[in-house]
């Protein structure tokens, strides 16, 4: 197939280094660890096949750059090394999206006055409407609740004691005995992850940092404060929690 | 077969201007990379690194997918059977050529090329305009990469396919009022018709049983050849979105949203700078679900496609600089237009993820 008389440029060197190595970046993304590929730290599951089909794809490409003639680029010297170094950029940035999770401050870029909406509420004065309206069932065995579906279906489980999983965030303007409980949702990728969250008040909770896991058991109240709905969760226990496998709560 | 594709490389990109910003980019890159090894720092990078990665990592098969029908298309569909259906000038082939996208479905990046081989053939120059506009954006792996990223939301996907399909034909009727093909286009072509920049013909002379195989490597090499061309400008796209996904906080987007002529103007701007590949920009679109009004993440994925500063890189081999700020003039006009248009018409189509 391949003429075998010509000899292979530089350039084609290039590419078939470049096309090897995002190859080895695919096939290490479908790698799974603890039963989860680590493309899930990058993609919601529905999209978890998109790296097996681009190293498909490029192991063609690269067969393609193996056996056929060279196409001829005007391309050399600083030019070439340049947009070939460009072709490897998102790969130098993998290891350290690999070892990192969004920062806390993360959450608060990604939110609409996440940070401050402590404050907006009204602090202390907030709280008593909000312990008005979250009704103690603490009779009952906590449900497991997501933060997700806390959110979306707070009438439902208003007054009722539940469990649910989280990131603890605080900031300055925050007593002690009070943080937010968040976890990121994600939508199709990292990219697009925003978080939800809820107000916790707990007493004992003092010595938690931020960026700690925790599972809160507690009663979920629901009040309106100046037109705006806010969730709260009056603690009766605040463990700290291993981080999930899977960081993200995946829309479903 | 004449092969259209990669030859506008050697004019389109070899301008110094271009290479001294890949180079700062490049710097720019690789030292947020070093910089993340100090404290303070590397939470940034580490937020930067995964929102860029996700991005590049969700759209790069996509622009695979695009590459590789594209160098099929390239290699198995000759360029005179389309010559022979657009050459006419008349309304109805202007009306084709904006619908040939369906059976066409390839990027922008892969698309100029081709239509310069159209131009020189004779094709008329609102048909090649309705061609260049319509395709990358009216065609199925668009509709895929849309209903994918707003979860088969369908009413987004029609209005997309729909609004582009419909400003491409109305900005191939103003040129054709306002243009003739004689002042349109460059004098001093760089590439003529019989030449081809690929040096790869001796296919045609190989044993017919072994043609297919081969033309099929061929396409494929085509396609690598392609995602080489269109990678580096999504990475860059791709890094200034991560970019401003790090540093601005969604709280800056909040007053967008009770402006919604502000919100498409900014939106607008944003799909030409950052040259992001059609088969991917309505993931980017959709992370601003819930933030921003719907007509401007709409606006978005209608201008993108047809003009950002790319796409002007490479018009200019083609077109020339009066008849491409005409061309955008006209584009960018139609896309707001049609954007306020939907926003007061149809109102918040799009909801938000959650």
């Amino acid at each position: 197939m391949h003429p075998g008389d010509r000899k292979p440029s530089f350039e084609n060197l290039l590419r078939l280094v470049v096309v090897l190595v995002w190859i080895i970046a695919f096939w290490t993304l479908v790698q799974r660890v603890d039963s989860v590929p680590l493309a899930a730290r990058f993609l919601s599951p529905g999209y978890w096949w998109l790296p097996q089909l681009g190293a498909a794809i490029l192991v063609l490409f690269f067969i393609a750059l193996v056996y056929c003639e060279p196409i001829r680029t005007p391309r050399r010297g600083a030019a070439l090394l340049v947009r070939t170094a460009l072709m490897i950029l998102p790969l130098l940035y993998l290891p350290t999206a690999l070892g990192s999770t969004f920062s806390l401050e993360s959450a608060k870029t990604r939110s609409v006055n996440f940070g401050g909406a402590y404050e907006e509420i009204g602090g202390r004065t907030g709280e008593q409407a909000a312990s008005g309206a979250a009704t103690s069932d603490s009779g009952d065995t906590p449900a497991d609740v997501s933060l997700l579906t806390l959110n979306l279906q707070r009438d439902r489980y208003s007054g009722k004691r539940i469990r649910t999983l989280g990131i603890v965030y605080r900031d300055s303007s925050m007593p002690q005995d009070i943080f937010f409980c968040y976890r990121l949702v994600m939508w199709c990728c990292a990219a697009d992850a925003r978080p939800v969250a809820v107000l916790v008040e707990a007493p004992k909770a003092s010595g938690l940092k931020g960026g700690e896991w925790v599972c809160v058991d507690g009663t979920f109240g629901v009040t309106d404060f100046k037109g705006r709905q806010i969730v709260r969760l009056r603690a009766d226990r605040v463990q700290p929690e291993e981080a999930p496998k899977i960081p993200y709560l995946l829309d479903e | 077969m004449e092969r259209a594709d990669h030859c506008e490389t050697r004019a389109s990109l070899s301008p110094s201007a271009g290479l001294i910003l890949e180079t700062l980019f490049l710097c720019l890159g690789v030292g947020l990379i070093l910089a993340g090894a100090f404290k303070g720092i590397d939470r940034i990078v580490g937020d930067l690194s995964i929102t860029f990665v996700a991005i590049v990592l969700e759209a790069v098969p996509f622009v695979l997918v695009g590459t590789v029908i594209g160098g099929l298309i390239e290699e198995f569909v000759p360029q005179e059977f389309i010559q022979r259906r657009l050459g006419s000038g008349s309304t109805t082939a202007l009306l084709a050529a904006a619908a040939l996208g369906i059976v066409f479905p390839v990027c922008e990046c892969a698309i100029v090329p081709v239509v310069g081989r159209l131009l020189r053939k004779g094709v008329p120059v609102p048909v090649a305009v309705a061609f260049l506009l319509a395709v990358p954006l009216v065609n199925p792996v668009v509709g895929a990469s849309t209903a994918l990223a707003y979860r088969f939301d369908w009413t987004v996907v029609a209005l997309r396919l729909g609004c582009g399909y419909a400003i491409a034909v109305c900005a191939a009727l103003l040129v054709q009022r306002l243009y003739r093909n004689q002042t349109a286009l460059m004098e001093d072509r760089s590439l003529p018709v019989e030449e081809c920049c690929c040096h790869c013909h001796e296919h045609e002379a190989a044993p017919e049983a072994d043609r297919i195989v081969y033309r099929l490597f061929l396409a494929l090499r085509h396609a690598c050849n392609d995602f080489f061309d269109v990678g580096r400008f999504l990475f860059l796209g791709a890094f200034v979105a991560a970019g401003a996904r790090t540093f601005i906080g969604m709280d800056t987007y909040v007053e967008l949203m009770n402006t919604p002529w502000l919100a498409i103007a900014l939106m607008m701007a944003l799909a030409v700078a950052l040259n992001l590949c059609s088969e991917a920009d309505a993931f980017i679109a959709a992370s601003f679900r819930g933030i921003i009004p719907s007509s401007a993440q709409l606006s978005f994925m209608l201008l993108g496609p047809m003009l950002d500063l790319k796409l002007l890189l490479m018009y200019s081999t083609v077109f020339r600089p009066r008849f491409i700020a005409l061309l955008s003039i006209v584009v960018i006009a139609l896309v707001f237009v049609t954007s306020l248009a939907a926003q007061y018409v149809l109102g918040e189509v799009i909801s938000a993820p959650w």
